[in-house]
């Protein structure tokens, strides 16, 4: 996998994608698109204030994987830094890294991206 | 003199409004009167608060400007639109600064649990059991948050980290303290609130001094959105929140099976864009790429019908959302309180039975305990229970009374009102106090002209009571009417009011930055 921005990537057929995300305040509340376009989520496991999930790209040269993922918060009214941060870190099978963040002011959210993998 | 007490009261009420007032005034000023300023300045929120690198994610994502679009593109507004920017706030009730200790100048009954999380101050006139009034200042906190919170730079995720600590922090986090101040004011004042008859005049405890303290820990508090042990409320609220990336995946899907080129000049305008922008440029700039937006795919029968798919579940989500945090807050509570209260002779009234009251020495000094229970009645309204009693922290030297002084129970119902514009909730409340005097209060016989007259037995108090809130500054007003068979040292039916002023620092820490 190779990144091109915070929500582009190039895949490889097959490959296996790794998605974590984290928020620094709790509660957890990024919710994906199911199924997303073109594969199935495999493997979700929550882990806290984390998440991991997969999903497996095509076997097909130039296929799409897209899918949207709503980032909310639910900031406690007293809490004087009102924003939730989400750090999400997408990894491949076949090597390669990125990680971004989503950040959530309080009564902005929820803040909706969409993630496009591209096989080559 | 009541007339100068409820000025020091209204001086305090207005000061403190025009300081919190301050910035919310610029904001109201600023306040957008179209549905269409309103979904700018929401992406504008948005925009601003992204990393650079994520700036360009968030304005290629279609979904973040369904609501913009469906504003601009749709002819007729729907019932949607109108709930789509509101800014949703759980309104507690259950918070208290002052707390219903035995001293001096507590107007309330019953405490409700729930204290401030970081910081709040009150200011009382009147007492209830008790048989002279003075005014008090309640300075209430939690010491672990007030620290978290004073160190701003890492107080990120303050919370979590405080709940990983050990368990001998995590206690610490669960204890906040109330110190109670005489304020200052005349020697001697009439009770001019009070119908009591015989205490027309009594003496004022020594001016701004210590009257007491006291410790409050949550036995058990779950009324935090945060706590890990709404985890699996929050796994099953996300289930049903799938609908919103689902709807924002159907409107990215129509649009792009009929063009790709909104998102790549989406992106060029971003470039163009520069670093450190101000607002009005962020602005101008979210709204091209929205009316571009519209431009392209307005007429598109398919695209507006994604677009309020998308604003149903966005509608739906936050309903989904307020149903779980309804659920977290309206939990149980349990918690204990701890008062140290310092007794003086500033507590005996001037005159009882048309006599001179005095005692033989010293009066002992009280400690309190309290245990509270918190829950939810219908619709909003609370319940809250104490049960505790006061013990004498020492005996005068020669008495052959107990150490348990009284023991009371008592309840108290919180009822949310209407909304008045411009002003917030008030809350409206009844309570009732059983109090069962064990021993004479004062830890020794009232001597009335020379003679001891017994002052134990029973004190049955009722109380009514509205909490007007002055809206968005945390500031309170509570006034009471408080109507009892008689005081500790008075046995004679007593009917008195009540106003005070109660700020929690919270909602100012709270305000958006």
């Amino acid at each position: 996998m190779i990144p091109i921005d915070d929500n582009h990537y190039r895949t490889q057929p097959n490959e296996r994608i790794r998605v974590f995300v984290c928020v620094d305040k709790p509660p957890f509340l990024c919710v994906y698109q199911d199924p997303p376009d073109g594969s199935q989520w495999e493997d979700i496991s929550p882990q806290g204030n984390c998440e991991e999930r997969f999903f497996r790209t095509s076997s097909a040269s130039g296929a799409n994987v897209t899918y949207d993922v709503a980032y909310d918060e639910r900031i406690a009214d007293e809490d004087p830094d009102p924003k939730a941060t989400y750090t999400i870190t997408i990894s491949g099978s076949a090597g390669g890294s990125r990680t971004s963040r989503v950040v959530v002011p309080k009564g902005a959210g929820p803040i909706t991206i969409a993630y496009y993998f591209t096989n080559d | 003199m009541y007339l100068n007490r409820f000025l020091l009261v209204k001086a305090l009420t207005v000061s403190i409004c025009f300081a919190s007032f301050a910035p919310g005034t610029t904001a109201q000023a600023q306040k957008p009167e179209t549905t269409q300023d309103q979904a700018l300045d929401l992406l504008v929120a948005q925009f601003n608060a992204q990393t650079p690198e994520g700036k360009r994610a968030f304005v290629t994502s279609p979904g973040n400007f369904a609501p913009y679009f469906l504003v601009m593109a749709s002819a007729a507004k729907s019932a949607i639109d109108s709930q789509l920017f509101h800014d949703f706030e759980e309104q507690r009730v259950d918070i208290q600064v002052t707390n219903a200790s035995p001293s001096g100048g507590a107007t309330a009954a019953t405490n409700t649990g729930s204290v401030p999380w970081l910081f709040g101050f009150a200011v009382e006139h009147g007492a209830l059991t008790q048989s002279v009034e003075n005014n008090q200042i309640v300075f209430r906190g939690n010491i672990a948050n007030v620290i978290a919170a004073l160190d701003k730079q890492n107080y990120i995720a303050s919370y979590v980290k405080l709940h990983q600590q050990n368990a001998l922090v995590r206690n610490f986090a669960k204890v906040s303290f109330s110190v109670p101040f005489n304020a200052a004011q005349g020697a001697n004042t009439s009770s001019g609130s009070s119908s009591s008859g015989s205490s027309s005049s009594t003496t004022s405890p020594a001016k701004n001094s210590l009257a007491g303290f006291s410790l409050h820990y949550d036995i058990y508090n779950r009324r935090d959105p945060r706590d890990s042990h709404w985890e699996g409320l929050w796994a099953g609220t996300r289930l049903k929140m799938r609908n919103l990336p689902n709807a924002t995946g159907a409107f990215r899907r129509a649009i792009e099976a009929k063009s790709n080129d909104w998102q790549g000049k989406a992106a060029l305008e971003l470039e163009k864009l520069g670093p450190n922008p101000t607002d009005v440029r962020v602005r101008a700039l979210l709204k091209q790429i929205g009316d571009d937006l519209v431009t392209r795919f307005g007429s598109s029968a398919e695209v507006k019908a994604a677009a309020q798919e998308v604003a149903a579940a966005l509608v739906s989500s936050r309903q989904i959302e307020d149903d779980a945090v309804s659920t977290i807050m309206h939990s149980p509570t349990l918690s204990f309180d701890y008062s140290y209260v310092r007794q003086s002779t500033a507590l005996i009234p001037n005159t009882i039975q048309g006599g001179t009251p005095s005692t033989a020495t010293s009066i002992p000094n009280l400690s309190n305990l309290n245990f509270i229970f918190n829950t939810y009645l219908v619709a909003s309204s609370q319940l809250s229970l104490n049960g505790g009693f006061d013990i004498f922290d020492s005996i005068p030297t020669g008495s052959k009374l107990g150490r348990v002084r009284d023991f009371r129970i008592s309840a108290q119902v919180d009822i949310p009102l209407r909304e008045i514009a411009n002003v917030g909730k008030p809350t409206l409340t009844f309570s009732g106090v059983f109090l069962d005097l064990l021993q004479e209060p004062l830890g020794q016989q009232v001597m009335v002209n020379g003679v001891g007259v017994t002052r134990t037995g029973t004190i049955r108090l009722g109380q009514a009571k509205i909490s007007i809130p002055v809206e968005g500054s945390g500031v309170k007003i509570p006034i009471s009417f408080t109507v009892a068979n008689r005081t500790e040292l008075i046995k004679e039916h007593d009917v008195r009011g009540s106003i005070g002023i109660t700020f929690d620092l919270d909602t100012l820490f709270a305000k958006p930055k």
